[in-house]
């Protein structure tokens, strides 16, 4: 792992958001007892406390003088909780909406709009006022738009859980019906017709800045469930990722997360938001109720500590959302270059997102794209019982290496082959590492140079991508040395890429695939008939995916010797978009890709 | 809730959680004495559980590691 250098870690700081939940124990609708022990553990520390008031709370008289002695003692900033509604708020809640659907995303748009307006007015019959924060674990974008449009003082809303869908349905029993995958794991400002895609300008944008729920450790999210690892104790004691008292790892995950402000212009985002029930007398979790409690207040005294030595500083919800609009510009990338801590495997994982598109390189696959989400499209996603998309809120990708695969060994991915002397071997199966540099116009990242040893010479390859914020990813590949009998390789460039939002495959027909050069153009429309072209000094591969509004293309900046387009078929439901040119020493390919929104 | 046993702690199947299913809470036979899964064909007592929490955890090898980043 790269070292830190002290002058870079002082730059910057982390913006901590911490928010409880307002609701009631297990078991008994009255009693908040467990919520007060948590209140009474972050005000000891000393920290700034965001409190949402769930329907229990909102007819709880009690409760609500409590709320306001917090908020004129401390300072806590009050707003709603969505979250837990249906059967889960009890008899009084079934009687006004007739309906035991458990979330707010879940309902119809009509639903919606009588929910969030009655939680509206009942927070202002108990406080005197409207909030200006909410929360949900998802507020969809129907939700959000209503809320900013009826309540225009709302400031910023909790509406996505970042990577949570296919793994966490697995995770959960098939039972939990929140998919969100495809967004920013930071704050953003939502597009206003689809929150999860970052907004392109002010026009675009809802007037208020959407946060993620809980931070999630981006070097374990792609593999595997990511809600046990991340900013809040409860997710890592729910993993396991502990032992007695002692939980090293969920330091190493704050940690990690303060120094991501080396490649963020010096800022780094937190949050840890939960209910209460996680360190409850009675929980779910067989975890001592000792251990749950001691874990929070760890963390919390830990975070004091950061804050002491000048890498954190807490934020209330609307505090911090002031804090954002007035340091964050529309269009601003946000990076993130993370190391496994906890399984021993030092992976190393990059996000890049901007409004174009967000993407992840893995470099455990030699610095391979393994996950592509075309921004830049716009498409449109609702969520709720009226629309098409039901739960599904996830944004759609172009390439998903965990999700598309097939039995060839072959999966969707943007990788790269290298050839020499009569063997070919992909960068794909090759262990790296990375390093980020965020510039005034231009963010690299230098891939760590990767050896092969074919029997005809040894080979030292280095790539590079090379991000502008203007919808391309410039690929570099450069023979930095070729030692052997043989001194030529061939490097291929390829996407294989497919849309979908889950695991399995949606239907790729209709995706036209082009390949062109000087002389001529070759089309193939997609029916799964494993269809293939070549030709030689291609200067233009492009796949028109109308499903996503999205064109991916691939350019051969510097030439190549030819390219090929390429149909699946059932068993192998991705296209396939692939340049050819030979290098010797020294020699560099450099390929352009691309997304556009389709014509 | 289900029937979780004499100490009324819940406890999740060791086996589902092998496979980061995390949701299946074990059922207790007062009978046989022993927590059975209705998801999988996990059966066993206390310990066995516990034994199946410590499989779950040997994949985390720098699980009491601390990295310095600061």
């Amino acid at each position: 792992m790269p070292e830190t250098r002290k002058d870079e870690i002082k730059k910057g700081r982390m913006c901590l958001q911490l928010i409880h939940r307002v609701q009631p124990s297990f078991g008994d609708f009255s009693d908040f007892k467990d919520f007060k022990a948590q209140q009474d553990m972050v005000h000891k520390v000393g920290l700034k406390i965001s409190v949402m008031l769930t329907f229990h709370a909102l007819f709880n008289k009690d409760i609500i003088r409590t709320l306001k002695g917090y908020r004129d003692e401390f300072g806590d900033e009050l707003g709603i909780s969505f979250h837990n509604l249906g059967d889960f708020a009890g008899e009084r809640y079934l009687r006004i909406f007739n309906n035991e659907e458990r979330e707010l995303w879940l309902y119809s748009k009509e639903e919606k709009k009588k929910i969030i307006d009655f939680f509206f007015a009942r927070f202002r019959e108990c406080l005197g006022y409207y909030p200006t924060s909410v929360v949900g674990y998802v507020l969809d974008t129907f939700s959000l738009n209503y809320i900013k449009n009826s309540y225009p003082m709302v400031q910023t809303a909790i509406c996505a859980c970042f990577e949570e869908g296919v793994r966490v349905f697995h995770g959960c029993n098939m039972g939990w019906y929140l998919f969100t995958e495809g967004g920013p794991w930071w704050p953003w400002y939502p597009s206003k017709n689809n929150m999860l895609r970052p907004a392109a300008d002010k026009k675009d944008a809802l007037d208020l800045v959407a946060l993620p729920h809980l931070i999630r450790d981006l070097a374990l999210c792609m593999n595997g469930r990511d809600d046990f690892y991340g900013s809040h104790p409860h997710g890592v004691l729910r993993g396991l990722a502990y032992k007695g008292d002692k939980y090293p790892y969920l330091y190493n995950v704050h940690d990690q997360n303060i120094i991501q402000h080396k490649y963020n212009d010096g800022y780094s985002y937190c949050n840890i938001f939960a209910g209460p029930n996680w360190m409850a007398k009675k929980t779910w979790l067989e975890v001592p109720r000792e251990i749950a409690v001691k874990s929070y207040m760890d963390i919390l005294v830990f975070l004091k500590k950061r804050k002491k030595q000048g890498f954190v500083e807490d934020m209330y919800l609307t505090e911090f959302a002031r804090y954002f609009k007035k340091n964050i510009r529309y269009r601003q990338p946000v990076a993130g270059l993370w190391t496994d801590t906890l399984f021993g495997s030092q992976k190393q994982l990059f996000w890049y997102i901007d409004p174009y598109f967000r993407t992840a390189i893995d470099m455990d696959q030699g610095g391979a794209i393994v996950d592509l989400r075309p921004y830049v499209g716009k498409v449109p996603v609702q969520m709720g019982s009226d629309t098409r998309e039901l739960h599904d809120g996830s944004y759609p990708y172009l390439i998903q290496t965990s999700y598309r695969w097939a039995v060839c060994g072959e999966s969707s991915i943007y990788s790269a082959r290298v050839s020499c002397g009569g063997e070919t071997v992909d960068l794909r199966d090759y262990r790296t590492k990375a390093e980020f540099t965020r510039g005034k116009n231009e963010h690299v990242l230098n891939v760590e140079p990767i050896e092969v040893d074919f029997r005809a010479a040894r080979v030292v390859l280095e790539s590079r991508f090379i991000f502008r914020n203007d919808g391309t990813i410039t690929v570099e590949r450069r023979i930095a040395r070729i030692a052997g009998k043989v001194k030529k390789v061939q490097v291929q460039e390829y996407l294989n890429g497919c849309w979908g939002t889950i695991e399995y495959p949606a239907d790729q027909r209709g995706i036209k695939l082009a390949i062109s050069n000087k002389k001529k153009t070759v089309n193939i429309v997609y029916r799964y008939r494993s269809r293939s072209a070549e030709i030689e000094n291609p200067v233009m591969l492009r796949a028109t995916v109308p499903q996503v509004k999205t064109e991916v293309s691939l350019k051969p900046l510097n030439g190549a010797n030819s390219g090929f387009i390429k149909e699946g078929f059932v068993f192998k439901p991705f296209f396939t978009l692939g340049t050819n040119k030979e290098l010797k020493e020294g020699g560099i390919v450099r390929t352009c890709l691309k997304l556009e929104k389709m014509k | 809730m289900p029937k979780v046993g004499k100490d009324e702690i819940s406890y999740r199947c060791p086996s589902c959680l092998a496979e980061t299913n995390d949701s299946v809470v074990l059922l207790y036979d007062p009978k046989k004495k022993e927590y059975y899964c209705t998801h999988c064909f996990f059966t066993g007592d206390r310990k066995e559980i516990l034994r199946g929490y410590e499989r779950f955890r040997a994949k985390y090898k720098d699980l009491l590691k601390r990295r310095r980043f600061i």
